[in-house]
């Protein structure tokens, strides 16, 4: 044993001091409460998709003559195909939440503030490539709302002013939805949103390790010391939080399994049609003001939300102790969700 | 020093070529700092050269494939007459005649391409007006938006030509597979049933199976 231990050590030159001092970070108290562990849910959830993506491309034939008979055969044929599907879609659809969630949370606690603001603008990519993921997965089914979504989103490119032409062609590998499109999505879900999601994951995670976690003190903390360890005390946080998700995923993938809509059909778009719901502010955005103005507007929101921690900076430079975050939150919020809400329950 | 982190040589040991680290740099070390910066700014320039080639090489060269129809003799629409074309996409095209002559301008057809976002408009007759299911756009008869996003924009004209009193069209003559046509295609030579979708209203395919209990 002792001979093992010598052959690792000589081998991994790290301490086990140092490798303590590296795994078993202090964290604050306030991450007992779970509303302030959303962070290593969607990361949890990230893996998930990864291997079942993985399973998924063994069987899936991207192009507009396959890809929807190759979807049926994953759904119908091959064993826990079904399974495999649908935890790949509810671990999507939790994803998209839970980035969503930490989000909001990291918003109204004030954490992008100085000095992390960076670590900020890393979490806008994640958001913004976790919906790319989540729309071009869907896209792949070749289903009607596959089509037109794919349409829709490549007029929203064209939209844009002077480039919205090229971005239109290079999304769609041509003027319009062709053979080669699917492909193109295909490479964008599976190889390139995923290769930019581990890259900023890694420097989101090593940002908070080098910043540590903003500490909340909470005014029924009465624990005399202010943080515990990660290992063992908060990792088996996160592997109960592993478990729970895992069991919910797989009631979800059997109660409510992933189905296939119809096939897409490029010359009739069904009389009612919409994304998927947290596309629903979008979709509803698009119908009430003119394309261009829509797009430019959903891009210029988007990015002033990507620098809100220095717009935030800057205001509270001016005005010390300023909330105006609370308050621009709390419209943006409430917009968002009464759009989603007008968009789920009408049928146009 | 073996298993600890940190146990590199120190810094006296090292021969250090830092920029700024010498007191007085040599004509020598400039020079070196700019071969190597010529040979950084290659690197960077072969990068920006790969980067230009896997732009060309992602954008999309070939053009859609057009061809001119025939779609009627012109005497055959009267004026104020319309007709349905079916391309060979399978896209059906309003020819309308909304003039007296027989030149070109006397025609439209209307593409059912929704200006807005691309989706497909379809006629709703008992309001006299085509409508888009995505976001709502309304378009009169003519295909001039009135109402939603596209208002002020109009359905696309195909472009039409008449030639010896014979009108003309010009149409995309790729299309992409529909399950219809699968239906069809699969109808006319024998097929799978069970890897088939099965559709509403639509001829089912029939197997040996059925065959049988009939």
């Amino acid at each position: 044993m002792s001979r093992l231990r010598d052959f690792f050590s000589e081998r991994v030159p790290v301490s086990p001091e140092t490798m303590r001092e590296l795994t078993n970070e202090p964290v604050p108290n306030h991450l007992k409460r779970w509303w302030f562990a959303l962070g290593g849910t969607p990361a949890y959830l990230f893996i998930i998709m990864i291997v079942t993506g993985i399973l998924l491309a063994c069987y899936y034939q991207p192009g507009p003559t396959t890809a929807y008979q190759s979807v049926r055969y994953i759904t119908e044929e091959v064993a826990f195909g079904w399974y495999i599907r649908s935890l790949h879609k509810w671990s999507a659809t939790f994803m998209v939440a839970g980035v969503i969630l930490h989000q909001l949370r990291v918003f109204f606690t004030g954490a992008y503030r100085r000095p992390r603001e960076l670590n900020w603008m890393i979490g806008m990519g994640l958001l913004v490539s976790t919906l790319v993921g989540g729309f071009t997965g869907y896209s792949l089914v070749y289903e009607q709302l596959s089509f037109w979504g794919a349409t829709v989103a490549s007029n929203i490119a064209d939209s844009v002013p002077v480039l919205g032409g090229f971005l239109k062609r290079m999304l769609l590998a041509g003027e319009s939805y062709n053979q080669h499109t699917l492909s193109r999505f295909f490479v964008i879900h599976a190889a390139l949103m995923p290769t930019l999601m581990v890259l900023l994951l890694v420097l989101h995670i090593a940002m908070v390790r080098m910043h540590g976690v903003t500490e909340f003190r909470f005014p029924d903390d009465t624990s005399e010391k202010r943080y515990f360890n990660f290992v063992p005390d908060h990792l088996f946080s996160e592997i109960i939080v592993g478990l729970l998700l895992m069991i919910v995923l797989s009631t979800l993938a059997v109660a409510l399994p992933a189905e296939m809509g119809p096939m897409a059909d490029p010359l009739t778009t069904p009389e009612v049609i919409k994304p998927e719901w947290y596309f629903y502010v979008s979709f509803r955005w698009l119908k009430l003001f003119p394309a261009t103005v829509a797009v430019l507007s959903m891009g210029f929101i988007v990015f002033l939300f990507f620098l809100w921690p220095l717009i935030d900076g800057l205001i509270r430079r001016r005005w010390p102790g300023s909330e105006a975050s609370m308050y621009v939150g709390a419209v943006t919020v409430l917009t968002i969700i009464a759009l989603t809400v007008w968009e789920a329950v009408v049928a146009h | 020093m073996a298993g600890k982190i940190g146990s590199e040589p120190d810094r006296e040991d090292r021969d250090d070529k830092t920029p700024g680290s010498s007191a007085e740099p040599s004509r020598r070390d400039a020079l070196g700092m700019a071969l190597n910066t010529g040979v950084a700014l290659s690197l960077g320039a072969s990068y920006g050269v790969l980067g230009g080639y896997a732009v060309t090489y992602l954008y999309p060269t070939q053009r859609q494939q057009k061809a001119w129809l025939f779609v009627s003799q012109v005497s055959a629409i009267a004026s104020g007459g319309q007709l349905k074309f079916q391309a060979p996409s399978g896209a059906a095209i309003a020819v309308a005649r909304i003039a007296e002559g027989s030149s070109a301008e006397s025609f439209i057809a209307l593409s059912s391409t929704c200006p807005h976002m691309g989706c497909q408009v379809y006629w709703e007759s008992a309001k006299q007006r085509f409508f888009c299911p995505c976001h709502n756009g309304v378009f009169n008869a003519h295909g001039e938006g009135i109402e939603g996003p596209p208002k002020g924009q109009n359905l696309a004209h195909y472009p039409v030509k008449v030639e010896n009193g014979l009108l003309f069209i010009e149409v995309p003559t790729e299309s992409l597979p529909t399950e219809r046509k699968r239906m069809a295609s699969a109808a006319s030579c024998g097929c799978d049933k069970r890897k088939l979708p099965v559709l509403q209203n639509e001829p089912q395919c029939q197997t040996e199976d059925d065959h049988e209990q009939a």
